[in-house]
């Protein structure tokens, strides 16, 4: 299904995937400050939180958030990369994210403003270094990653 | 992170659970060693009587940090992980991990390895299903069910045993195939099981099934309307017990599912009951499938050629498969190097469980352990 809802926002790069070899079929990097508009666009369109992850890049904290759909299947990823290992919850929107960013909050430190209860949930709460936590030197950017996203081009481009 | 004097002042999870209690309210722990909390999951409940003002799963006490270990073994190394992380439907986490450094790679499995792959990880759900349905009935304190159900499987991790070279915790997916081959005197055995089983499974209805204590303990038990559904993630039988006809053999097909034929069972009822007759539909497609794959199955290799350590390139997937308690999805980040970037292990029984304190709200406490049952949870996969 196309995600082109998604375009109303100020995506920084946005493509369409091949689901064949990406099993997405939609990706869009967002400033950190829109994840929240982009989870109620997602909540309007029918869609369902599958999962919120973490991964540390170069430029920062990448934070993942894939969504699906019931009737129309096709799996849309979208991202934000926070400098301060910062976010702005979505747990208000989609309830199951709140166990989600909590595990995110275990494994990576990263904190979720607006969240209500950001408690350890599978580490014990004295645990000092998030595990999964990566050195400096062991970071890839997000280029390697995500070559799609080396040139600018808008949902419609895509 | 939390200060050791912070964690002593709040006494942690009790404690600050405790901040929000009623008077007149009772705060009940249940588990982590309970017998209905299957496995090592504690819920603390705030209870007015016999009703259920608050709860709260915590979780963690069989955590393993499956992630980390991804990051520090090669591919086929963290084969053996996905074995142990749902121990009751182990291949189809072999088949997510797999079937995602598949196609990363752009190394499709041979033809006889899917159909193998159907017919195991079919067997599998068949297996797991069992004992969900044994279980269940012993929570609701019916004992006999148990004793039926773990005889049929028996006989079913027989086959699997030769089949895979496990009776549990399987690794018997290897990138581009299987480990093992199927012959005649195998797919006779598997033939007699499905008849077998169907029998039985006529057995199953008209003694359980049907039977009014059991409705009594079910029917209009754990409403999930489909909104919740959705806001929550719940996907599997869970899911299509509130009536989405959502399953990822169908919705995002893989392998030879779109060649063979079976429904999706649903039900309308959004109750347990619901979940519960969704799961007895799947055990008898699960059987379609598997009667139908031993004889489409072609000849040929089990195994692709594929180098000792594939070389899997740079970049991101996300593989998702259907296991017995819903959408297992695997997403992995490779740098190109021998190990995973990055690893997120999506579980069904997450989402599924994460539900359970709005579900839980002012029900029964005995309507709780139902619940809990009919939400089908392995722990050591919530946790991992």
């Amino acid at each position: 299904m196309s995600a082109h809802f998604l375009q109303d926002l100020p995506c920084l790069f946005a493509a369409a995937q091949d689901p064949l070899r990406t099993g997405l079929t939609f990706s869009v990097l967002l400033p950190p400050d829109q994840v929240c508009q982009s989870a109620r666009l997602c909540r309007d369109k029918g869609y369902h939180l599958e999962d919120v992850t973490v991964s540390e890049v170069q430029e920062g904290t990448l934070v993942l958030y894939h969504y699906d759909h019931f009737d129309r299947p096709g799996r849309i990823c979208c991202m934000a990369v926070s400098l301060d290992n910062t976010i702005d919850s979505i747990a208000g929107i989609f309830s199951g994210a709140d166990w989600h960013e909590r595990e995110c909050f275990d494994f990576f430190g990263t904190v979720f403003n607006g969240h209500g209860n950001l408690l350890p949930l599978l580490l014990p709460p004295d645990v000092q270094t998030p595990p999964l936590k990566k050195p400096e030197q062991g970071k890839i950017s997000l280029t390697t990653l995500f070559p799609w996203a080396q040139a600018p081009a808008t949902p419609e481009e895509a | 992170m939390f200060t050791r004097e912070q964690i002593a002042e709040r006494g942690f999870y009790t404690q600050h659970f405790e901040q929000g209690k009623q008077d007149n309210t009772l705060i009940l722990n249940m588990g982590p060693q309970h017998p209905s909390t299957h496995g090592v999951l504690r819920v603390m409940l705030e209870i007015d009587g016999e009703y259920i003002l608050r709860a709260e799963p915590v979780l963690g006490y069989i955590h393993r940090m499956h992630e980390k270990m991804a990051e520090g073994k090669t591919y086929a190394q963290f084969i053996t992980n996905m074995g142990r992380v749902d121990y009751l439907h182990a291949l189809a986490w072999n088949w997510a991990f797999v079937g995602a450094v598949e196609k990363l790679g752009d190394t499709p499995p041979t033809p006889r390895a899917e159909y193998l792959r159907v017919i195991t990880c079919e067997l599998n759900r068949i297996s797991s299903h069992l004992l969900w349905w044994g279980a269940y009935l012993l929570d609701l304190g019916a004992f006999t069910p148990i004793l039926y159900a773990f005889g049929d499987r028996e006989e079913l991790l027989d086959i699997l045993q030769d089949l895979t070279g496990s009776r549990l915790t399987y690794a018997s997916f290897t990138f581009g195939g299987v480990v093992a081959d199927m012959n005649d005197a195998l797919r006779e055995r598997i033939t007699r099981f499905i008849a077998r089983m169907r029998d039985r499974l006529h057995m199953y209805k008209s003694l359980v099934t049907d039977n009014f204590i059991l409705l009594g303990r079910v029917e209009d038990i754990g409403h999930i309307p489909m909104d919740m559904a959705v806001r929550y993630g719940a996907t599997g039988p869970v899911l299509r017990g509130s009536g989405v006809a959502y399953d990822v053999r169908r919705a995002e097909p893989y392998s030879v599912y779109p060649q063979l034929d079976f429904i999706v069972p649903t039900s309308d009822r959004t109750d347990a009951l619901g979940r519960y007759l969704v799961r007895m539909q799947e055990l008898e497609q699960s059987l379609n499938i598997i009667e139908q794959a031993v004889v489409q199955i072609p000849e040929g290799e089990i195994q692709a050629k594929m180098p000792k350590k594939p070389k899997i390139p740079a970049g991101e997937v996300y593989f998702a498969v259907e296991g017995a308690r819903g959408k297992i999805g695997c997403y992995l980040q490779s740098d190109g190097g021998g190990s995973p970037y990055r690893i997120k292990l999506r579980a069904p029984s997450f989402s599924n469980l994460s539900l359970f304190a709005e579900l839980s709200q002012g029900t029964l406490l005995a309507d709780a352990v139902s619940i809990l049952g009919s939400l089908d949870l392995v722990i050591p996969e919530i946790d991992r």
